[in-house]
């Protein structure tokens, strides 16, 4: 595997993860494989020296019993069995009678050789245990066995814990590996998708398959969304951009006119004119700037560390109070007559700009004769506060869109407003948390704004 | 009067000042918040015209520093378009009243001619105020005009009475918005020619000479014309 792949291999976390399980899980058999190595060494050396002293005991008893030479008989015979002992018989001048134990003389008891000399089955005897005892008439018994012997099938189980621990690791790491590798590319994926992003490509997306639903699903699908929502605010700042050049434009342009015109006036009244018309282009255009500079420091939301109680119906009652005499002189009529206190928490200003721009839509929108309705309800535990009139209202399609910057309703009369009147009632509500929509009262036209009561 | 304004940008102070100095005023500019605190600590300006963006700090720090030291001069704080948090924070922090840039010079004098006219704050304000045959009552909330009583409404009567204390200086639209209504925005319509022409209505009535004067170009006044 060239170096250019193991390395992100090796950085990958689930890798890491993967092969430091591994380490432990062999940390752990072989901590296991020595515990039980030790445990069962004592078992051996016990299970051998009974095993010899039996023997003995046996032989002791035969010569005891029938004499040197039987017991001589005896011994060869029990050399002779498979898995026998080893034996050693002297009789009292030190003359060997039976047995093929070679060992220096021993004295009686227990003897651990620990390099014994003799070759017995073609092994080498590393470690030899030994019961030596004196018969009847002067003669020695020696009854030994390789230490090593009684630990054949331990170590025959110890090798086959070793051989299949390595296998298992070796394929629990090829497993992580295949597993990390497949991972990878899916990262890869991601990872590619947000530096194209990065780069400014906003049309880039994962396009995993969505199948499998894991973590990397999860991850792909949230950076897909995050694309998705970020493309739709950079479409909508560059089309407000568009817009705002737009709309300043056409004033610029009057106020250019304005004062083409007062350069060649003809006289001091033709002057004053053009000049007090430039000023009105002006004014337009700094209203605009001031729309746009308030709807992004409500957007900012810093005013809502200003907030107080503010008692909903009082501010309706002021605007409605305050917009009176316009709606009469007009030829409508407004009803404030449904206002009930209610406590917000809010910005009483920016709430008394929002059912203004609300008051001034309904004059716009509506013909001579039209009614216009404010109210201020208690509902549950929110507090609505609603300006329905019985205009022609907008189409349904309109309802979705009038509230985005600049879209004026068509039958709007020209641009006489900034076209940011419902923009600003909506980042208002949503400085409120409060919820904001646009619906159709069957007839005309019904902006609800639902502010949750104010906590004390 | 003589006013004392600080600001930094060469055009604005000379328009400032021109446009004052025509309307009778004596205008001593300071440059930076320094030079400011220097004239300002000399306690001979009848106004104090700041802004808020100065070299060497805020002018918010300045009405601050004035009113700890017990300087009651009033002043008004040139803000930012757009900026609420500055005019609130301006008035929080001790400014009497403030205006947006860009803003028109009759907009600004109307404001400067206000805050000159204010009554020292100890001044017991006059209960009963007579213009012409007109008299409005603050206590009783009552107004008459000749013999004849005149039923008003609240905001009608709020925005007479203001029209009355001021007298005769003019109010513009953005003044009595901000003082009669409390609308720190811009509304687009025409709320308060509206209210002035039912006010004019109610209290100018018949062979009586007319007192609300409309100014083209700047605003309201009472004037018996």
């Amino acid at each position: 595997m060239p170096s250019g792949r193991i390395r992100p291999l090796l950085a990958s976390t689930g890798f890491r993860i993967a092969l430091l399980q591994a380490v432990l899980l062999t940390l752990a058999m072989a901590a296991a494989a020595s515990g039980a190595w030790i445990a069962t060494r004592d078992l051996a050396t016990r299970d051998l020296r009974s095993r010899i002293a039996v023997e003995v005991e046996a032989i002791r008893h035969e010569a005891a019993r029938e004499g040197l030479a039987a017991a001589a008989e005896a011994v060869m015979a029990r050399a002779e069995r498979p898995g026998a002992l080893e034996y050693r018989l002297l009789d009292g001048h030190g003359h060997r009678l039976a047995g093929d134990l070679e060992a220096p003389a021993l004295p009686t008891g227990w003897t651990e050789l620990a390099d014994a000399p003799a070759e017995i089955d073609g092994d080498r005897h590393a470690r030899m245990l030994v019961l030596t005892t004196a018969l009847p008439g002067g003669a020695l018994l020696a009854v030994g066995d390789d230490v090593a012997r009684g630990t054949v099938m331990r170590d025959a189980i110890f090798r086959a814990f070793a051989t299949w621990g390595i296998v298992a690791l070796a394929l629990g790491l090829a497993a992580s590996v295949w597993l990390t590798r497949r991972a990878l590319r899916r990262m890869e994926a991601v990872v590619a998708t947000i530096s194209a992003a990065g780069r400014g490509d906003l049309t880039a997306r994962t396009a995993l398959a969505r199948t499998t639903g894991d973590d990397i699903d999860t991850l792909a699908r949230g950076v897909d969304d995050m694309l998705d929502r970020i493309g739709a605010l950079v479409a909508a700042v560059r089309r407000v951009s568009a817009d705002v050049a737009h709309e300043l434009r056409t004033p610029l342009m009057h106020l250019r006119q304005r004062l083409d015109q007062a350069a060649v006036a003809p006289d001091a009244g033709a002057l004053a004119a053009a000049l007090a018309a430039a000023n009105a282009d002006l004014d337009r255009a700094l209203r605009l700037f001031d729309a746009m500079l308030r709807l992004a420091e409500i957007d900012a939301g810093t005013s809502r560390s200003r907030f107080t109680n503010v008692d909903l119906g009082e501010v309706a009652e002021r605007v409605a109070d305050a917009y009176r005499p316009e709606f009469e002189a007009s030829g409508r009529v407004l009803d404030a007559s449904d206002i009930v206190p209610a406590r917000v928490h809010g910005d009483a200003d920016l709430i008394a700009q929002l059912l203004a721009n609300l008051l001034d839509n309904a004059i716009k929108f509506t013909g001579i004769g039209a009614r216009i309705t404010i109210t201020v309800r208690l509902k549950g535990d929110e507090i609505e506060l609603a300006v329905a009139d019985d205009g022609p209202g907008v189409s349904a399609a309109g309802l979705a869109t009038i509230s985005e910057p600049f879209r004026r309703n068509d039958s709007a009369g020209g641009t006489t407003g900034s076209g940011l009147g419902l923009a600003i009632v909506e980042a208002v509500a949503r400085l409120h948390t409060a919820q904001y929509r646009l619906e159709n009262g069957h007839p005309g036209l019904v902006a609800r704004v639902t502010f949750p009561v104010s906590p004390e | 009067m003589r006013l004392l304004l600080i600001e930094d940008d060469a055009r604005t102070a000379a328009f400032i000042t021109e446009g004052l100095g025509q309307r009778g005023h004596d205008v001593v500019v300071a440059v930076d918040l320094d030079a400011g605190r220097i004239h300002a600590a000399t306690g001979e300006f009848d106004i104090i015209i700041a802004d808020r963006m100065l070299p060497g700090g805020d002018g918010l720090a300045l009405v601050a520093d004035l009113r700890t030291a017990g300087q009651l001069c009033p002043v008004l704080m040139l803000t930012a378009l757009g900026s609420v948090e500055d005019r609130v924070l301006g008035l929080e922090g001790g400014a009497d009243d403030y205006l947006v840039k860009p803003f028109s010079m009759v907009e600004l004098a109307a404001r400067v001619a206000a805050l000159g006219r204010r009554p020292a704050l100890a001044a017991e304000p006059a209960t009963l105020l007579t213009v012409d045959s007109l008299v409005l009552d603050r206590l009783a909330r009552t107004v008459r005009r000749g013999d004849t009583t005149i039923d008003l409404q609240p905001r009608e009567f709020q925005l007479l009475e203001l029209l009355m204390v001021e007298r005769p200086r003019v109010l513009t639209r953005t003044m009595l918005l901000e003082r009669v209504w409390h609308f720190h925005f811009d509304p687009g319509t025409n709320i308060v020619e509206s209210h002035v022409s039912r006010l004019r209505a109610k209290i100018d009535r018949g062979g009586d000479r007319p007192l609300i004067a409309t100014i083209r170009g700047e605003g309201y006044a009472l004037r018996p014309h």
